[in-house]
């Protein structure tokens, strides 16, 4: 087990985790982390509005865990002011920014390091990496591209994990190998390592965004001060998505300041910009 | 013997199972009819908690928001005119003067026209033959249809969009939809009517009304009384910004009104009983009192109503009939509108309704009514009687419009102002758009 340790090999990294309730789910998360991933400065837990119980049970939980600091912001669900607030109680360079419904699979171990390792590159911005649902062998997330007619869409969603990587691949199907390390517009906020100074120095998550699309502005605005969004292929985290948060209507004003970040980020005469074979496909998904 | 028993056994056995399950299923029957009258039923159980969302968007429908999302590669900016529907019932009024308006404007611009619905589906039939008919020289096949009237609480509705589209709207939750949009130009904002007064006092009527409250449109007024009225609300923002226009539905090219001398004279209601504005029992009150109190005799007269379909004729206290002839199409309109001497058009709204200026131009007389900053018709057409807005002065409107000779009729053609043609009624306004396009807006 890579349990934070004070060794000299252990990341500079400091994860922040949200959690809304969900004790054993979150756990679930953090013990595959530090069971398969590096050891690492720090977790930070970040309550939002959880139940006492639910809290408690998290703190039962990690009572033995020195490195594993809980906080609560306890306002109203803003998806980046929680990201904010949790980026600044972190003391590592490097921030792994991971939701609460993923879990880190044996078979993947040495992936954090590899994004770590990206992230470090000072040309780099944000990193991510691929993201399977629950029953590790559909795509939940590929990286993220700009889809005309459509907004910001995961990469290969619903197609099979297990096809996507053949050596065979049907090149129509999956035009790019995400076993490769791919230059793109963004990856999601679910899984997204970067080095603090960078995330600080452009204002951090935008805080007029509130459910959804912060994650992808922050990459796009990034992309604009140099600082590449990268996907690091090979290995993959499980993303049990909506299992962590009850569903929430997207309201308006996340669509709008959607469409203003990505408008900055989309070619209008090719599309997504790192990955026009697929935007150029209308039916492609 | 023993067969024949067992025969009969078998059967009272059957009989029963059916005569049991029969009470079982009446006993489940009895059972769910009683809790949905007591309301404790799954299915009418009243819920205790829903999203603000399905509420608001639930109770009104129209302003579900409209989501931008990304344009299709390499498509240009295109002038984008949004309506609620774009039926094949046919083209008419305001829905007419924007396709126009837009159309006209596309082809200024040298842009692409895109049509939105934004609350009901229609396939946009006899597009092609209502740009023909305006002289409109645009591809019906070209133009892009989009429907996102499907949209709900939980249905989000997307828009593909470029921040510098042009868009045009002019129903008010229309305008509401679009205001939101980041555009670098602002809307085109064709106030057509005062949309607040279409409502009771509520909800409805103050979203409609602060509509005309922003500034991120340019604002144009079918009519310049249009316009005079949204300054005197003290709209400023109008006021200073305000464009208008004089629509061109003249129909004097298509022939005059013609002469019933000698004959029995032609009355026409426009009959709508649903568009509360044209005062449909009001006129029924006036046409019952004008037809007995001497005034006019049922026996010199034809009346008829159109405007609506399922309605019954109308027989007044005169005897005289109202014959209802319905929704009319365009060409049967036109046809039937030169045999009328006597339109009754009321509109209790700012502006003239097509109607009176279109009965006015081939030389009926007209009989309409006062709005607020609507008191004097006169520069449109001497054919015009304006009332007040009581039965006592419709009556006397109908009776003076009545009294008007054919000659007299004729005669006041020769000063009658009414539009007759698009592109020059609307070359001052559409130059005065382009300058506000001019004026990008600032993203915060």
């Amino acid at each position: 087990m890579s349990e934070a340790t004070s060794s000299s090999d252990k990341l500079d990294l400091s994860v922040v985790i949200p959690f809304h309730n969900k004790a054993k789910l979150t756990m679930l998360a953090v013990d595959s982390l530090l069971k398969f991933g590096p050891r690492l400065r720090e977790i930070i837990l970040l309550s939002n509005n959880s139940s006492p119980d639910e809290l408690e049970a998290i703190k039962l939980a990690t009572v033995s865990r020195p490195f594993i600091k809980i906080f609560e912001y306890n306002h109203p669900f803003n998806y980046q002011k929680l990201m904010n607030f949790g980026v600044e109680q972190a003391t590592g360079q490097f921030l792994l920014l991971l939701n609460n419904d993923t879990e880190l699979r044996p078979e993947s171990a040495g992936l954090i390091e590899r994004m770590v390792a990206k992230a470090a590159d000072p040309k780099v911005g944000i990193v991510g990496c691929t993201l399977l649902y629950g029953d590790g062998n559909t795509i939940q997330h590929g990286g993220v591209f700009l889809r005309p007619k459509g907004q910001a869409e995961h990469l290969y969603a619903g197609r099979r994990y297990s096809q996507s990587i053949a050596a065979d691949r049907d090149v129509s199907i999956f035009p790019y190998d995400i076993t490769t390390d791919l230059a793109m517009t963004a990856v999601t906020g679910a899984v997204q390592v970067v080095e603090k100074a960078k995330y600080v120095g452009v204002g951090g998550m935008d805080t007029r965004f509130i459910i959804c699309g912060g994650d992808v502005d922050l990459c796009i605005r990034l992309n604009h001060t140099g600082m590449q969004t990268w996907f690091v292929g090979g290995g993959f985290l499980l993303h049990k998505e909506s299992q962590s948060r009850a569903f929430i209507p997207i309201p308006y004003n996340d669509f709008y300041w959607s469409y203003r970040s990505y408008m900055q980020g989309f070619d209008i005469e090719v599309g997504d910009r790192y990955l026009p074979a697929i935007t150029n496909q209308e039916d492609f998904r | 013997m023993q067969f024949a028993l067992r025969v009969i056994r078998k059967l009272a056995n059957i009989g029963h199972k059916i005569t049991y399950k029969m009470a079982v299923l009446f006993a489940r029957i009895e059972d769910k009819s009683l809790r949905i009258l007591l309301g404790t039923d799954y299915s009418v159980r009243a819920r205790s908690e829903m999203t603000f969302e399905e509420k608001i968007y639930s109770s009104i429908p129209l302003i579900v928001p409209l989501n931008p999302s990304l344009p299709a590669i390499g498509r240009p900016a295109k002038v984008a005119l949004v309506v609620p529907s774009l039926t094949s019932r046919g083209f008419y009024g305001g829905v007419a003067t924007a396709l126009i308006f837009a159309a006209k404007l596309a082809e200024r611009h040298h842009m692409p026209l895109r049509i939105i619905q934004t609350s009901e589906t229609g396939d946009g039939r006899g597009l092609e033959q209502f740009f023909t008919a305006n002289g409109i020289a645009i591809d019906a096949a070209s133009v892009e249809l989009i429907d996102i009237s499907a949209r709900r609480y939980n249905i989000y509705g997307y828009l593909d969009m470029r921040p510098d589209d042009i868009f045009i709207v002019s129903a008010w939750w229309d305008a509401q939809l679009i205001e939101q949009l980041p555009l670098t130009h602002k809307f085109i904002y064709l106030i057509q009517d005062f949309e607040p007064i279409f409502y009771a006092n509520g909800d409805m009527a103050v979203l409609a009304e602060n509509t005309y409250r922003t500034n991120r449109f340019i604002p144009v007024c079918n009519t310049e009384l249009m316009y005079k009225f949204m300054t005197h609300q003290g709209y400023d923002y109008i006021k200073d910004n305000g464009l208008w226009f004089e629509p061109a539905v003249s129909r004097l090219a298509s022939g005059k009104a013609v002469d019933n001398t000698g004959k029995k004279k032609q009355l026409f209601l426009y009959g709508r009983p649903n568009v509360e504005r044209n005062l449909f029992h009001l006129s029924l009150d006036a046409l019952n009192r004008a037809f007995s109190d001497g005034g006019l005799v049922a026996s010199e007269w034809e009346i008829w109503m159109a405007g609506q379909n399922n309605l019954p004729n109308i027989k007044l206290s005169s005897g005289a009939i109202i014959k209802n002839l319905g929704k009319m199409g365009m060409d049967e309109y036109i046809t039937f509108s030169k045999t009328i001497d006597v339109a009754l058009t009321p509109m209790m709204a700012p502006h003239p309704n097509y109607p009176t200026l279109e009965f006015a131009s081939i030389g009926s007389a007209v009989v309409t009514t006062k709005y607020v900053t609507k008191h004097d018709l006169s520069n449109y057409s001497d054919n015009i009687v304006i009332t007040d807005l009581s039965v006592e002065a419709i009556t006397a409107g109908i009776k003076k419009a009545a009294s008007m000779s054919y000659e007299t009729r004729m005669k006041n053609l020769a000063t009658t102002t009414i539009a007759d043609n698009w592109d020059k009624t609307l070359a001052h306004t559409l130059k005065g758009v382009d300058e506000q396009l001019e004026q990008y807006l600032k993203f915060d």
